[in-house]
């Protein structure tokens, strides 16, 4: 498993097709049962819950449960690591965004979901919403550029950057920490490629 | 164990898209229903309003004869397992079945007898204080299961259970679910695009196409006499091949090169159906066309010369692909015959077992007795005046 960065927290939201008011009591013993909950709120359709730790747990299995356990169809999205951003704003954004995909489409909805349903307008709420602290940094644009117009040959890559191989490394490294994004992996490189091109 | 009712049921969406048109259908006791059909033909919207999940936009659902359409997903005394056979990762077996009926606020007894039991019809007895990882597959799904189980629901509701299974593991819990079904005796509804589930597992089959339902029968019902050129195509592999020609006057129907001499009895139906001399598709099942000595024997009038294009070696049987007035044809012939890509060779088609479709309805053509009797008392009443 990756090294993680530190002082950070994820949350998730869980969304249902009709209210879930009274299940949210269910939900929070539910999930404090393999999670330690930082804060749980919630309104008539959704529950919020904020948590720091790994969970080496499928939400999609617990929320596929839940659902026929309480007859609602239920959906998650789970964040990625969160420093800085203000938590319910980012939330605010998620939200707006999950109601531009068809209830049933995906039961899991993460950044890489998100991104894929919301391609065609990049904005700069996007762009920061997805390249978090790299939204303006033209260093890390150009790096990731370079290196996917390389085909993402490292060699190539670094020589073309005028870098070592191993500070391209890093950077590739650090991108997919901070923003869940590993553009080693094509369909990644594919969706992030639009905004650094 | 219940009955039910759908009733006129339509569904059409917000955006006015309709999923399902007029669907009625009678449920018995104790019947394992299967929908099957291609994807987007509404079979799951079907039974996610059986479930609830989904409102009705118009007509009638009744379970055991109470009007259910209003009523909540909780109350209809329903068990659904999905797609998925998703357990809750961090709970052992047991909890796992016994989670729904706690949130029920069951009495603890009450849940430990309810999940012993099921876990003994389903095997599970020795794995119980195991969690899902610890699990195989077929155990896994056996689980998912008995979380419908303890329930003692009246209907079980089934989405594609065993999709995310491997073709293997597939087979084994196809057997395992027919012989739970005939154990516990729940009425079941079953959600499946593969007619090969259908065919093996239902005790009658809902084929549908676009939101309509296209034909109702036990599995064999079915196969045997498709209603139309979509249920034809769609029930069995490889599919019914279809020639389009036209049957003449002299019982002969032509395709391209091809004639073939149609029987008595086929003839009969074209004939009450005012085909002849109209284009019309011939629609035989691929194991109805031999390479057999007798078989020619027996319909000297319907041996075609053709050339093998594939021949695919599945072990008992061999698949030859060849083309009869451009219309790929399939025959499963026996293994033994040892044939070639390449080959020229004779294959026999066993015309009572053949059907005939207008292509303009896509109907199969039906011998009608009431038709037969009525023209003939008109011309006995023709010949008495």
């Amino acid at each position: 498993m990756r090294k993680r960065i530190d002082n950070v927290y994820r949350y998730i939201i869980i969304e249902g097709k009709k209210p879930i008011i009274e299940q949210v009591n269910m939900i929070e013993s539910l999930f404090s049962e393999f999670m330690v909950i930082t804060s749980i709120t919630h309104d008539d359709y959704h529950v919020f819950i904020t948590y720091e730790q790994e969970i080496d747990i499928s939400f999609l299995d617990v929320i596929l449960n839940i659902s026929s356990d309480i007859f609602n169809d239920l959906r998650i999205y789970v964040s990625h690591y969160l420093d800085d951003l203000d938590r319910f704003k980012h939330q605010a954004y998620v939200l707006s965004k999950m109601k531009d995909i068809p209830f049933n489409k995906y039961v899991y909805i993460d950044d890489k979901v998100l991104l894929k349903t919301h391609l065609d307008v990049i904005d700069d709420e996007l762009k920061r919403f997805i390249l978090k602290k790299y939204a303006q940094d033209t260093l890390m644009h150009e790096t990731i550029k370079g290196y996917l117009e390389c085909n993402q040959n490292m060699v190539l890559a670094a020589k073309k950057l005028y870098v070592h191989r191993n500070t391209l490394i890093q950077r590739i490294e650090k991108f997919y920490q901070v923003t869940g994004f590993d553009i080693r992996q094509f369909q990644d490189a594919y969706l992030i490629y639009h905004f650094v091109k | 164990m219940a009955t039910l009712k759908l009733k006129d049921i339509n569904k059409i969406y917000p955006n006015g898209v309709q999923a399902v048109f007029d669907f009625n259908l009678d449920i018995r006791d104790k019947e394992f229903i299967v929908f099957v059909g291609p994807s987007g033909c509404g079979k799951s919207t079907t039974l996610r309003m059986i479930a609830g999940l989904e409102e009705i936009s118009s007509g009638e659902l009744y379970i055991d004869d109470e009007l259910v359409n209003d009523k909540a997903p909780k109350d209809r005394n329903i068990a659904m397992v999905f797609q998925s056979y998703a357990l809750y990762p961090h709970m052992t077996v047991y909890d796992n079945m016994a989670f729904g009926l706690k949130l029920r606020k069951m009495p603890k007894d009450v849940i430990n007898e309810k999940v012993q039991e099921a876990a003994e019809i389903l095997g599970l007895t020795p794995y119980l204080k195991r969690k899902p990882k610890a699990l195989s597959g077929g155990q896994r799904q056996r689980v998912a299961l008995g979380r419908a189980i303890v329930r003692n629901a009246k209907v079980f509701l089934m989405d594609e259970p065993l999709s995310n299974l491997d073709a293997k593991l597939r087979v084994q819990m196809r057997g395992e679910l027919i012989k739970l079904h005939n154990k516990i005796e729940t009425t079941t509804i079953y959600v499946t695009h593969d007619q090969i589930e259908a065919m093996t597992m239902a005790s009658r089959i809902v084929v549908m196409k676009d939101g309509y339902i296209m034909q109702v029968g036990a599995p064999k019902e079915i196969y045997d006499n498709p209603n139309n050129l979509f249920v034809a195509g769609f029930i069995g592999t490889p599919p019914m091949n279809f020639i389009t020609g036209s049957v003449n006057g002299k019982q002969i129907f032509t395709s391209g090169n091809h004639t073939i001499k149609v029987p008595d009895d086929k003839f009969e139906i074209i004939k009450q159906n005012a085909m002849i001399d109209k284009e019309i598709v011939l629609g035989i099942r691929p194991e109805d066309i031999h390479d057999e000595e007798v078989v020619m024997e027996a319909y000297p009038g319907a041996v075609l010369d053709i050339i093998v294009d594939v021949a695919e070696l599945l072990g008992s049987e061999t698949n030859i692909y060849t083309s009869i007035n451009g219309h790929n044809v399939c025959a499963s012939i026996n293994a033994r015959s040892g044939v070639r890509i390449g080959d020229k060779m004779k294959l026999a088609l066993d015309m009572n077992k053949c059907h005939f479709f207008d292509p303009q309805s896509e109907q199969r053509l039906v011998f009608d007795q009431n038709k037969d009797v009525k023209a003939k008392r008109t011309k006995k009443e023709e010949v008495q005046e």
